[in-house]
């Protein structure tokens, strides 16, 4: 638990150093950005909408990373499920019964994500393939092949904008009653982290995770098969990080465009990292991020902060926690 | 030789160039065990340091010395947490990358708002580089096949605690490596600036340092090899334009995806018959 | 240099005290044996005097000065040199590039040196041959000749005859007195006592962390040595167990794969069948096919009476994942077949029956990094018995364990044949061999010679360990 506040707080203080030595003010900087992100009702919203595809990319890697497999490619797997997704609502199914449509469309998009993440899998047990370079590669792919379906098959019927259609109404996810603008599909994200908690925890299979991410060889010689874990982990991994692209779509914007994400996937890396690969510890550490985010604006707009300063504070996150030792291999 | 082999010539170069030059840092990097997935952002720092040197000072010299200095600092960063805090090459390398992206964009907006209109960094000319990458590889091929150091290192990279059991300074070989790789890919960046464009653009990189990591494995860790598979890729990735420029017809935005594709296919190949330096990316304590 | 001294060293590994006031006094042109049983803190404290290893508390003193010796550059530079216990090369480089490694000069003066050095000690290897690919005895000669090559005023050697025919250890030591002419120290680190009795001028024996006793070694014998390593009379050897082989457990018909050149064998329940050799002859690959892990050519395996049960030679890289805590090592085998929950009341209930079992103190929810060596391998032991198995396949299971933990783990063998479990043992210890084998076979180029019963003694397994009657 020590590790991650540390983490936190050796960054916030280089990150106030860097600020001081740019000519501003460090406290005036953190008030902005804590105003930005949880100021008011507003703020709490754009807060709480970050945090959820942050969470689920997050859970995603730790689970990922705890294997032993370097799942970089939690962007490209999440755009994979937004396409996935609006291509289900606006091409393939928009006239599926009402009830049915929305599930179906989250799902696809779940699966899409989990078939993106499956590529790398097979590449690594087929053929030797390092997860590292494949899943980096997919990234860019995915980011193509969004940009080409919003400028051809998936364009909105009037063509002015490279964007898909807007979804129909039942293919978008409903609003958590009492809110602005809070979709529902972050109950199931903040069920998550316990269930997730459990297996890896309380199963057979967790425990085969674990190991295989701890000393394969060991837990090949118990009689584990490494290759079989480490395909469905990339299959959950990447079936998250697909539902988090297919609940930004249904849930956020309501249509697909280039640029939808703003770096989640990468985010989400610090966020498992910070979460010291723990699912109950990505809840927190995906809030702390989201809050960065909505914040910086804030930040950049009062306290004249550039907010890429809130990019550095992420790597420097990273840098740090990546310093204290992890659940992994320690051979 | 007429003026359309030229072209293709030089535009066969053009696509090679920094893909080898990156290559050859991270080469180096990689046999003496580091693995560093965090070219792909030095590269992009050391574009954008060379624009801004180059833009400023008008000299070509020394935005290529800005661009080498940028690939290298964040590489002595990278060094300091793997190599002294031994945290996880793989993350700190990510980490790299991400930082690289929001920094040079932020940077690049803050130092070159669009008001100041278009600026252009000086073009020293296609030879400068391609000679120099000609001395990089020959200098990269001797160093580790033909020199003491080149020994040492080698052996740090397939086995370092045997290495420094001999008397091997595993560590200051390991971060002066590193320093080499991030010193190229800084140098890459450059060529993309001076050469390649002649404008920064953010995100400019677009992968080509992965592209390079799949190079050195593809090559199977010789640089003669790896100069090899650059131009095999170089000469793929134009026919790519020259498909597009016949009518074929495949939309654009699918061709755009014709590096990576490649770069996976490549690697599909290849990658379960390479033996990488046996111990890339493993810890190494000196002392307990 | 003529003095080298470790006084007062104290040594801590997270669980394990190595090191709990060790003294070491050399003389010049000495040849000093460093006794000890597994455990003692023999290795631990000579890489200390190799900058290996930092200690927490102590010091080193060369020619009376204190120093602290920080790499094994520095070492290297202050005249002292180590043979590690297992080949400490890069298999990856050639054998002349070994050699070259860490030397002064250029490479062609280099290598220059390196081709006189196998001549003058006559290895008779290639010097352009990968060093990976040379047999284990081979690779210990190398390392051996290596540090002979260098210009050393002390050199420390770690347990060098383990793996070496006895023609070849008489030339070491031959050697080795060779630098005590020229004035230079050895440091034999050792646990056989006729190598220490025929060669070395004085003993230090270390018990547990600390010196027993430091003197010359006229005068005393095996025995006498024996009972300062373990502060007692070493127990009898034991007697393989008197049982009556029932059904065939498991067969091996023509079983080829690489490194096996085709192995037969018929195991029947309640017996203990001990495979000996010379490591590298077949050991490593078979327990690999037994564990499923490397593949078949040819030939057949037939598990008649399951479950198999492995436990494996290398308890760090195959054995236990260090960091999962104790009870969840030992149910690994059962989760990687079971789909379900792990109960945590019964995961911890079982954990703490085996543990009390093995006479293993420790709390079953720490990681079993935390436990000793030797208590590790009681726990890999544990977790192979627990499941009742039919057929255990038992790779070096007392490597490393100090005598008291031998004992156990042998009478937990012999008792596991008692109700009915056959035994496949892979040892490259002669005596578990001889103690614990109703039928005997030696490993040899892949292939297994059967030991006539009438003849279980060393002299006979030592024929067949160099192949002398192979078919």
């Amino acid at each position: 638990m020590l590790a991650p506040l540390g983490a936190i707080g050796i960054a916030l203080v280089a990150l106030g150093l860097l600020l001081l030595l740019l000519g501003a003010d460090p406290l005036r900087a953190l008030g902005a950005l804590m105003g930005g992100a949880f100021g008011d009702r507003n703020a709490l919203e754009n807060t709480l909408l970050r945090m959820c595809p942050l969470l689920l990319v997050g859970l995603g890697v730790a689970l990922a990373f705890r294997c032993g497999v370097w799942n970089i490619g939690g962007e490209g797997q999440l755009y994979l499920g937004a396409l996935a997704a609006s291509a289900l609502a606006t091409r393939v199914l928009p006239d599926a019964p009402a009830l049915l449509l929305l599930p179906l469309v989250v799902l696809g998009g779940a699966l899409a994500g989990a078939l993106w993440g499956g590529i790398a899998a097979a590449l690594r047990v087929g053929r030797g393939v390092s997860e590292v370079l494949s899943t980096i590669l997919l990234n860019f792919v995915a980011l193509l092949l969004v940009a080409y379906a919003v400028h051809g098959p998936l364009q909105e019927a009037s063509g002015a904008y490279p964007q898909s259609d807007l979804f129909p109404l039942a293919a978008q996810l409903g609003l958590l009653p009492g809110t602005g603008r809070v979709h529902s599909g972050l109950v199931l994200a903040l069920l998550l982290p316990a269930a997730l908690w459990f297996g890896l925890f309380r199963t057979a299979a967790g425990l085969r995770l674990r190991a295989v991410g701890l000393a394969p060889e060991a837990a090949r010689y118990a009689g584990i098969r490494p290759e079989r874990e480490l395909v469905r982990v990339l299959l959950i991994s990447g079936g998250l990080a697909g539902l988090a692209g297919a609940l930004e779509v249904s849930g956020v914007t309501g249509r697909l465009f280039e640029n939808l994400s703003s770096g989640y996937g990468f985010t989400a890396i610090a966020v498992a990292l910070l979460a010291r690969l723990h699912p109950l510890g990505v809840l927190p550490a995906a809030a702390f991020f989201a809050a960065l985010s909505t914040g910086s604006g804030a930040m950049q707009r009062v306290a004249a902060v550039p907010a890429v300063t809130v990019q550095l504070l992420e790597a420097l996150v990273i840098l740090i926690s990546a310093s204290f030792a992890l659940p992994r291999r320690t051979d | 030789m007429d003026a359309g082999t030229l072209a293709l010539l030089l535009s066969l170069l053009r696509l090679t160039t920094p893909l080898c030059i990156a290559a050859m840092g991270e080469l180096v990097a990689e046999r003496a065990g580091v693995l560093n997935i965090g070219i792909e952002g030095m590269m992009l720092v050391g574009a954008l340091v060379a624009f801004a040197v180059g833009v400023s000072t008008g000299s070509g010299l020394l935005a290529v010395l800005g661009g080498i200095s940028a690939g290298a600092a964040l590489a002595a960063l990278f060094a300091a947490f793997v190599l002294w805090r031994g945290a996880d090459p793989i993350v700190c390398g990510a980490a790299l990358n991400l930082f690289a992206l929001g920094a040079t964009g932020t940077f690049y907006r803050v130092l070159f708002p669009p008001e100041l209109g278009h600026a252009t960094a000086p073009q020293p000319g296609a030879l400068v580089f391609v000679v120099l990458t000609g001395l990089l590889v020959l200098g990269v091929g001797l160093f580790l096949a033909r020199t003491r150091l080149g020994l040492a290192l080698r052996a740090v990279g397939e086995r370092a605690d045997a290495a420094h059991a001999q008397g091997v300074r595993v560590l200051r070989i390991r971060w002066a490596a590193t320093l080499f790789g991030g010193a190229c890919a800084g140098l890459a960046g450059a060529t993309l600036v001076l050469w390649i464009a002649d404008t920064f653009v953010e995100g400019m990189t677009s992968g080509r340092g992965f592209i390079a990591l799949a190079l050195v494995l593809f090559g199977g860790y010789r640089p003669l090899r790896i100069v090899a598979g650059a131009l095999l890729f170089g000469a793929a990735s134009a026919l790519q334009f020259r498909l597009q420029a016949r009518g074929l017809e495949i939309p654009y935005g699918l061709l755009l995806m014709t590096p990576y594709l490649l770069t996976l296919a490549v690697l599909a190949l290849f990658a379960s018959r390479v033996r990488p330096p046996a111990d890339l990316a493993r810890p190494f304590r000196p002392r307990v | 240099m003529t003095q080298v001294a470790l006084r007062n060293v104290y040594k801590r590994f997270a669980a394990t005290e190595a090191l709990r006031g060790a003294n070491l006094e050399l003389e010049p042109a000495e040849i000093h044996a460093l006794l000890g049983e597994n455990g003692a803190g023999k290795s631990t404290l000579v890489r200390v005097l190799y900058g290996l290893v930092e200690p927490d508390r102590g010091e080193v003193r060369i020619d009376d000065e204190p120093v602290s010796i920080t790499s094994p550059h520095h070492a290297l530079a202050l005249g002292i040199g180590l043979v590690h216990q297992h080949f400490m090369g890069v298999p990856a480089l050639s054998v002349a590039e070994n050699l070259m490694l860490g030397q002064h000069g250029s490479l062609a003066r280099r290598h220059a040196a390196a081709c006189e050095l196998l001549e003058r000690y006559q290895l008779g290897l290639d010097p352009d041959r990968p060093a990976g690919e040379l047999a284990v005895a081979e690779q210990q000669r190398l390392e051996i000749v290596r540090a002979l090559g260098r210009d050393v005023k002390l050199l420390i050697l770690d347990e060098p005859t383990a793996v070496l025919a006895p023609s070849e250890v008489e030339l070491l030591l031959a050697w080795l007195s060779g630098l005590r002419e020229e004035g230079r120290t050895v440091l034999l680190i050792s646990h056989k006592l006729t190598e220490v009795s025929s060669l070395c001028d004085r003993v230090t024996v270390l018990r547990h962390g600390l010196n027993v006793i430091t003197r010359e070694v006229a005068g005393l014998d095996a025995a006498q040595l024996g009972r300062f390593m373990l502060g007692e009379a070493p127990p009898p050897p034991g007697q393989p167990p008197q049982t009556q082989p029932g059904q065939v457990a498991l067969r091996l018909e023509a079983v080829r794969a690489q490194g096996l050149s085709g192995i037969e064998l018929e195991l029947r329940s309640g017996e203990i069948l001990a495979l000996g050799g010379i490591d590298g002859n077949g050991q490593g690959p078979l327990e690999q096919v037994l564990a499923g892990v490397r593949t078949l050519h040819s030939g057949s395996i037939e598990l008649l009476c399951p479950p198999l049960a492995l436990l494996s030679g290398e308890r760090e890289r195959t054995g236990l994942v260090l960091e999962l805590a104790i009870e969840e090592n030992l149910a690994l085998p059962q989760a990687a077949h079971r789909h379900g929950f792990l109960s945590p009341r019964a995961l911890r209930g079982s954990a703490l029956d085996m543990l009390q079992r093995f006479g293993i103190r420790a709390r079953p929810e720490l990681p079993a990094r935390v436990l000793s060596g030797g208590n590790q391998q009681k726990l890999c032991v544990a977790r192979a018995l627990c499941g009742g198995p039919g057929v255990l396949v038992a790779v070096n299971p007392t490597r490393g364990l100090d005598v008291a933990g031998t004992a156990l783990v042998r009478e937990e063998i012999r008792s596991l044949t008692a109700s009915g479990c056959a035994v496949l043992l892979i040892s490259t210890d002669l005596d578990e061999v001889l103690e614990l084998g109703n039928r005997i076979a030696v490993f040899f180029r892949g292939a297994l010679l059967p030991l006539d019963p009438a003849h279980h003694d060393r002299a006979e397994i030592g024929r067949l360990m160099l192949g002398e009657g192979a078919a």
